[in-house]
C-alpha cells in the first residue's frame, strides 16, 4: 500500500499531464497542434524562469510570495532604461531583483521573521511601488532592438525567448546539480540545525537563495515586459501562485531539502497547459482561478512529507 | 489477578513488530520488559492497551479471554497506559490534564467546568499516589518528572488494575527518574499490576519483580528478579555472549602532548570556570547529570554556544570559536547528542550525510570525485551496514545511523573529536562496535572528549574522567584504573 502510494507520488506529475492533455484535446481539437504548443512554450518562458528561482527558495525550506511584485518592478526598470541600453536592459532588471532579494533575505535572516510573512509584506510594498512608479497606467516599450532580441526569431519558427529559456534552464540545472551552494541549500532545507552543526553558514545560504530568486524574477520581468511591449501596473499580479504551483506540481515538497530542476520544468508545463487549455475550451477567468487553487492544494497534498509516525519502538 | 498475552503477532506493513510475543502481569508486581531497540517492548504494551490492534494471539485476565479493539475496551478491562512521549498540555490546569478525555463529566456545554469538583477529584488521585503535587499549581512550574506523574494520575483516573509504563523515564533527569521510580513502587504496594519498559538497566534492577526478555518481536524468557545477573541478561537480550569485551582495552602508553588547553571557560547560566587539558590519543570522559555543565563544555569548545569568559587553546594557539564553521576549520568536530535532530538528515542519502560537513569543493563546484572517495572510505572505516550509500539514512538502524554521523565527523579529518552521548538509544551489539571504533581512533592519535550520561560507559571507555555538578567541574580523575561507580557517584550528586 505504502509502496504503491510512493510510486503514485513519483509519477503523479506525468499522470496529471496526460490527463490534462486528454481532457483538453477532447474539449477542442485545436489544442493538440504544433502552433498551440509554440504558444504554450511562449507562455512558459516567464513562469519557468521565476519557478527556477523559486525552486531554490522552496528547497531551502522557505517561500517567496513577492516574485510577482519583483517581476513588475523589474519590468519598470526595463522601460526606464531600454532606450539607452536596448537588449541589455535586462541588467537593471536583474539589479532590481538583487535589491528585492536582499530585502527579503535580510528580513528573514536578521530579523528572524518567517518568510511567509516577510514576503507577504514585501509583496504588498512592491506592488504599491509599482502603482506609484507607473502612475496606474502602462508604460509602452518601443525600442526595436530590444523587442527584436527577446520576441523575434533568429531561427525560423522558433522564438528567441524559447531558446534563451532553454539555455537558462540548462545553466540552472547545472548549478543545482554541481554547485557546492546547491548542496548546502539542500542541507539547510533538510534540517537547519544539522546544517549549522555541520559547519554550513546558514545565513549566507538563506540570503543567497532569496537573492537568486530575485535575480530570476528580474530576468522573468524583462521577458514579460518584452512579451507585452510594456510595463503594466497589474503585471505579475497573482503570479506567485503559478510559480509556486509549478515547483510543487513537479514534485518538490514544500517541506524543503529535496527538489529538482527537471521536475520544475514539468510542473511549469502542467500549469501552462492548464491555463492554455482552459482558455481554449473557453472557461472563464474566474473558473480558472478556482481550478488553479484546487490544483495547488492537491499538489501540496501529494508531495509534502508528513513525518511518518514512529510506528515501532 | 493475572493478565496474560499469548502468541501476540503484529505487523506494520512489511515490518514484523511482534511475531510471537508473550507477557504476564500479576497484581502487586512489576514486570520489566527488556530487549534491544526494535525488540517489540513498546508495541506489546500498546497492543494490550488497545492502541494497536493485534493481528493474532490472545489476551486473558484470570483465564478469561478479553477482546481489546481500542483504548476504551482496555479501560473497561482495567488497563491503562502511560506513553513515552509527553501528552501534557501546558496551557491548561493540572486537573484538566488529568481528566482531559472526560471533561464532559465535569460540566455541561455552555456552563463551564465545575472547578471545585474536578480539582477535588484530581487532588484525590494525586494524594493516593502520595505525590506532593498541589492541583492548584501552574503546571508549567512543575518539572518533567512531575508531568509524568500527572500522566500516571490520568491513567489512574480510570481505576485500572493494570498500569503500563512505556519508557516513562526516558526524558527525565536522574533525580526526576529516581523519584518517579519511588512513586511506581508505591503503586505496586497498593496491588497494581505494572508493565514497565525502560532503557535504563539500573531502574530495571531496582524496580522489577520479574523480567521479560524480548528479541526481534519474540518472547525469549522470563526471569525472577533473584535469578538475574547482568551478564545473563545481556546475553539473552542480544542472543550471544558479549562477556567483558563490551569495552575495548584502555590506553597503556603515557600521555602524549597536550593538544587542547581550556582555562576558566565560562558559559552564561551553564558553566562556571572550567579548566582542563586534553592530550593526543586519549579519551577524556565527561560524566555528570544531564545539563550539569558537560554539554556546555563541549558546545562552547565547538562554538555552538557563546563563550562568556575564558581561554581555549588548540596546539598552543588561542582561539574562541563563535560558529561551528570556524571550529571545523580548526579541525574540531562534534558528534551532537540528538542523532536524528542534530546529527543527520534522515531523508537524505547516507552519502550526502557523510560529506555534508566536509563539503569538498573545487571553486564554486562540488568536488564529486572527492565526495565519492570520502563516502567509500568512511562507509568502510566505520562499518556502516548498507549495500548502497545512495539509500536514505532512514533505512538504517539507530546504531548504523550513528555510525553515519561518526563518518560525517571523521570526513572533516578532525584532530579533536567531541562526542555527545555517542551510544544513546543504541542497542548493545552496535554499541560494542562503536566503542571499538572510538578506541581505534584514539589509538591513531585522535584526541577525544566523550560526554556521557551512562556511568558504566564513562568508566569503561575513559582514560581520564571529568565529573561535572551544578554547572562546574567537581572532580578530575587523572587515572582510570579500577575506578568504580561508588568512586565517582559522590561527585555527581
Amino acid at each position: 500500500m505504502n509502496e504503491k502510494m510512493g510510486k503514485l507520488k513519483k509519477y503523479f506529475p506525468f499522470i496529471l499531464l496526460i490527463i490534462l492533455v486528454a481532457i483538453f484535446t477532447t474539449g477542442n481539437s485545436r489544442f493538440l497542434t504544433f502552433q498551440n504548443f509554440m504558444v504554450i512554450a511562449q507562455q512558459m518562458v516567464v513562469t519557468l524562469i521565476a519557478a527556477l528561482g523559486m525552486l531554490f527558495v522552496i528547497v531551502e525550506g522557505s517561500i517567496d510570495l513577492s516574485v510577482g511584485g519583483i517581476v513588475a518592478l523589474s519590468a519598470i526598470a526595463v522601460t526606464m532604461t531600454v532606450d539607452q541600453l536596448g537588449a541589455f536592459a535586462i541588467i537593471p532588471a536583474m539589479l532590481v531583483g538583487v535589491v528585492c532579494g536582499l530585502i527579503n533575505g535580510c528580513c528573514f535572516t536578521f530579523l528572524k521573521i518567517p518568510t511567509f510573512i516577510v514576503t507577504m509584506g514585501t509583496m504588498t510594498s512592491f506592488r504599491g511601488l509599482v502603482l506609484i512608479l507607473t502612475g496606474g497606467s502602462q508604460i509602452m516599450i518601443t525600442n526595436r532592438p530590444f523587442l527584436n532580441f527577446y520576441n523575434g526569431q533568429y531561427i525560423d519558427g522558433v522564438n528567441n525567448n524559447v531558446i534563451m529559456v532553454i539555455i537558462i534552464t540548462a545553466i540552472v540545472w547545472y548549478v543545482f546539480k554541481n554547485f557546492a551552494f546547491a548542496r548546502e541549500v539542500r542541507a539547510v532545507g533538510g534540517a537547519e540545525k544539522v546544517a549549522t552543526l555541520a559547519g554550513i553558514k546558514i545565513n549566507k545560504i538563506k540570503m543567497g537563495v532569496f537573492v537568486l530568486c530575485g535575480i530570476m524574477a528580474g530576468i522573468a520581468g524583462c521577458f514579460q515586459s518584452a512579451r507585452s511591449y510594456a510595463a503594466t501596473p497589474t503585471m505579475g499580479d497573482g503570479m506567485e501562485m503559478d510559480v509556486i504551483a509549478a515547483v510543487v506540481l513537479g514534485g518538490t515538497p514544500m517541506s524543503g531539502g529535496i527538489g529538482s530542476v527537471l521536475t520544475t520544468v514539468l510542473g511549469t508545463l502542467i500549469i501552462c497547459i492548464l491555463s492554455n487549455g482552459m482558455n481554449i475550451i473557453g472557461l472563464s477567468a474566474d473558473i480558472q482561478k478556482v481550478v488553479k487553487g484546487i490544483i495547488l492544494i492537491f499538489a501540496v497534498c501529494m508531495t509534502v512529507d508528513r513525518k511518518r509516525m514512529g510506528v515501532i519502538k | 489477578m493475572i493478565l496474560e498475552a499469548r502468541n501476540i503477532c503484529k505487523t506494520f506493513g512489511a515490518t514484523v513488530a511482534l511475531s510471537d510475543a508473550y507477557v504476564q502481569l500479576r497484581s502487586g508486581e512489576v514486570n520489566a520488559l527488556v530487549g534491544e531497540n526494535g525488540a517489540g517492548k513498546s508495541t506489546i504494551l500498546k497492543a494490550i492497551a488497545g492502541v494497536h490492534n493485534i493481528d493474532s494471539g490472545s489476551i486473558t485476565i484470570d483465564d478469561k479471554e478479553i477482546k481489546i479493539g481500542n483504548m476504551k475496551d482496555a479501560y473497561a478491562n482495567g488497563i491503562s497506559i502511560v506513553f513515552q512521549e509527553s501528552t501534557i498540555d501546558p496551557f491548561i490546569s493540572i486537573a484538566e490534564n488529568i481528566f482531559i478525555d472526560r471533561l464532559h463529566e465535569y460540566g455541561k456545554p455552555l456552563r463551564g467546568i465545575n472547578w471545585k469538583k474536578i480539582n477535588q477529584d484530581a487532588q484525590e488521585i494525586l494524594d493516593s499516589m502520595e505525590s506532593d503535587i498541589d492541583v492548584k499549581k501552574d503546571i508549567r512550574a512543575l518539572n518533567l518528572g512531575q508531568w509524568k506523574l500527572i500522566e500516571v494520575a490520568r491513567a489512574l483516573a480510570y481505576n485500572p488494575k493494570i498500569l503500563l509504563l512505556d519508557e516513562s523515564t526516558a526524558f527525565l533527569n536522574h533525580n526526576e527518574a529516581v523519584s518517579f521510580v519511588e512513586s511506581v513502587k508505591k503503586l505496586r504496594e497498593k496491588g497494581m499490576a505494572i508493565g514497565f519498559v525502560s532503557h535504563h538497566m539500573q531502574e530495571v534492577y531496582d524496580l522489577a519483580d520479574r523480567i521479560t526478555i524480548m528479541r526481534d518481536g519474540n518472547f525469549i524468557m522470563e526471569m525472577e528478579r533473584s535469578e538475574v545477573n547482568q551478564e545473563r541478561l545481556e546475553a539473552a537480550m542480544v542472543g550471544r555472549n558479549i562477556g567483558d569485551k563490551l569495552y575495548p582495552e584502555k590506553r597503556t602508553a603515557p600521555a602524549e602532548e597536550v593538544i587542547l588547553k581550556v582555562e576558566n571557560l565560562e558559559v552564561e547560566n551553564q558553566l562556571e570556570a572550567a579548566s582542563f587539558n586534553l592530550h593526543k590519543g586519549e579519551i577524556l570522559g565527561i560524566g555528570g547529570l544531564k545539563e550539569s555543565g558537560g554539554d556546555a563544555i563541549i558546545n562552547a569548545i565547538f562554538g555552538a554556544v557563546p563563550i562568556k569568559k575564558g581561554k581555549v587553546e588548540i596546539e598552543g594557539e588561542s582561539y574562541t570559536s563563535t560558529v561551528p564553521a570556524a571550529s571545523l576549520r580548526r579541525k574540531v568536530s562534534l558528534l551532537p547528542g540528538e542523532r536524528t535532530l542534530e546529527g543527520l538528515i534522515v531523508n537524505f542519502s547516507i552519502g550526502d550525510n557523510i560529506v555534508m560537513s566536509a563539503g569538498p569543493k573545487k571553486g564554486l563546484l562540488r568536488d564529486k570525485k572527492k565526495e565519492k572517495e570520502l563516502i567509500g572510505k568512511y562507509v568502510e572505516q566505520v562499518k556502516i551496514k548498507t549495500d548502497n550509500p545512495n539509500n536514505p539514512a532512514s533505512s538504517l538502524s539507530g546504531g548504523n545511523m550513528q555510525k553515519v554521523v561518526i563518518g560525517k565527523c571523521l570526513a572533516t579529518e578532525p584532530k579533536i573529536l567531541l562526542l555527545n552521548n555517542p551510544t544513546r538509544g543504541i542497542d548493545i551489539s552496535a554499541r560494542q562496535e562503536i566503542y571499538s571504533l572510538i578506541r581505534g581512533l584514539a589509538n591513531e592519535g585522535l584526541a577525544i572528549i566523550m560526554l556521557t550520561e551512562d556511568l558504566l560507559e564513562l568508566l569503561g571507555m575513559s582514560d581520564r574522567i571529568i565529573i561535572t555538578r551544578h554547572n562546574a567541574i567537581s572532580k578530575i580523575f587523572e587515572e582510570n584504573n579500577g575506578l568504580t561507580e561508588e568512586d565517582v557517584i559522590s561527585y555527581i550528586v
